[in-house]
């Protein structure tokens, strides 16, 4: 490999590593966000990674008791669906309420979609393990849970899906009281953290002995050889 | 790497935002009729990391019942189920609460330290023991009166969305637009809980929950600050390509 083959590949090197930094950021800042699921890169050759192309992880969260009936959790694949003004997005995030009209909504205030659109969710409703809202023994609703085949997207904490993904039912349980942890996993963040500054690292060196390398054949070079 | 860097501060400022919701709900763990934040609305953030913003309805509360304690003085009332006291504020507003350490003043009203006083009841002159009952009704022992006097009855309240109701500085919850209609009725009717009176609910803080909650945020907190530090790093490094 020739001198600047090494400093193109070296900052290739660099540019990957700084990329992989900002998933595994981006990771533990929601190492507390319910539903979270990490990122990963996507991209099967080396070269596609280097953008920093995301998809997310499938590792369940655990489930964590909240006794909140409005609280959700998925147990298995799949998605809540909800009304955004950008569109339907998908959310693995059930910190639930119900507003003061009646809807179910996020924690963000968008409404949660049922079969027949918006939820409705009277004050004594529950959520049953398949989805069905109840009440007063009548099944209101089913939540829209959804599995998405192909690719899905990450915007503004939701998942969005890409033109030619399908969407299926998903078997998921719902479990109404509990929130499902994130899915980042601290330990092997901060290891991957530590690696990645470590690569970036020896990747600079490459790049400085590369310079030293062009520098010497610039200016000892011709002095041998006048 | 400026990613990075966005992201571990909104990562920081999250577990921020939990750190300080449980600091409120362990300073307030022996408050009576304390109704705990919940943390875990404290903070949102996008999964790209970038965006932090609060829950909407800011500090979620949750109207969970707290444990029931016995003190044996005839002016505590707590409510065992679902429902709030109606007081009257010293400004003569409406405000909720489920706060039951009330004490009566010369006018016969029942003041919480704060100065608001228990709606629908007024005792007489005189009074030498009150009863309330499991269904609010308030009895009196009056000085000179054979039997006893009925001296008022103690309703309750519930909101269609409680956790919408605005906690004013004087500990009193506040009706607001979105936390909807307000539903009275007798205690032990319509879902509303019964009262028992010679009794203080605590707050629904689990305090032992609290403490993990914080071990788990700080540690949180110092990770997302290690990403910082890393990217700050990988800065340096690309800064140092350029040797003199």
């Amino acid at each position: 490999m020739n001198a600047p083959d090494a400093l193109a590949s070296a900052a290739a090197g660099m540019r990957a590593q700084a990329a992989r930094l900002d998933l595994i950021a981006a990771d533990l800042a929601n190492a507390g966000t319910p539903g979270y699921r990490s990122l990963v890169p996507v991209g099967a050759r080396f070269a596609d990674r280097l953008g920093a192309a995301a998809g997310t992880s499938s590792a369940q969260g655990a489930l964590r008791s909240t006794g909140v009936p409005t609280d959700l959790a998925l147990s298995g694949p799949g998605y809540f669906a909800v009304a955004t003004p950008d569109g339907v997005r998908y959310t693995r995030d059930g910190r639930l309420t119900a507003d003061p009209s009646g809807t179910l909504v996020d924690a963000r205030g968008n409404r949660v979609l049922g079969t027949l659109g918006p939820v409705r969710f009277p004050h004594r409703a529950t959520v049953e393990s398949d989805g069905r809202i109840v009440c007063d023994g009548q099944t209101i609703d089913r939540l829209r849970v959804v599995e998405v085949a192909g690719a899905v997207d990450q915007a503004n904490g939701y998942c969005v899906a890409l033109p030619g993904a399908t969407l299926t039912r998903a078997a998921a349980q719902v479990r109404a009281g509990f929130l499902e942890d994130s899915g980042v996993n601290p330990i092997a963040e901060m290891t991957a953290l530590v690696s990645s500054q470590r690569a970036f690292e020896a990747n600079q060196k490459a790049a400085q002995r590369a310079d030293e390398t062009l520098r010497r054949a610039v200016t000892d070079v011709p002095a041998v050889h006048p | 790497m400026n990613r990075a860097l966005v992201a571990g501060a909104a990562g920081m400022a999250a577990q921020q935002a939990i750190i300080d919701a449980i600091s409120a709900n362990l300073a307030n763990a022996d408050t009576p009729g304390y109704r705990a934040d919940r943390p875990e609305f404290a903070a949102l953030i996008a999964s790209d990391g970038q965006t932090v913003g609060t829950a909407s309805g800011e500090g979620r509360k949750l109207f969970s019942q707290g444990k029931l304690e016995t003190t044996n003085n005839d002016d505590d009332l707590a409510i065992d189920g679902e429902g709030l006291f109606e007081v009257q504020t010293a400004a003569g507003r409406a405000a909720f609460t489920r706060a039951g350490n009330f004490t009566p003043d010369a006018n016969g009203r029942l003041l919480l330290a704060g100065g608001a006083a228990l709606a629908g009841i007024r005792l007489p002159r005189g009074t030498t023991q009150m009863t309330i009952g499991a269904d609010g009704l308030v009895r009196c022992r009056v000085v000179g009166k054979p039997g006893a006097v009925i001296a008022g009855h103690v309703r309750l309240c519930a909101f269609a969305d409680n956790p919408r109701l605005q906690l004013g500085s004087d500990g009193l919850f506040y009706p607001t637009q979105a936390s909807g209609k307000c539903y009275r009725g007798a205690p032990g009717t319509g879902g509303f809980g019964s009262i028992k009176q010679r009794c203080l609910e605590r707050a629904n803080v689990n305090v032992i929950g609290a403490m993990m909650a914080v071990l788990a945020a700080q540690r949180a907190y110092e990770a997302s600050a290690k990403t910082v530090q890393a990217a700050d790093e990988l800065l340096r490094l690309a800064n140092n390509l350029e040797r003199s």
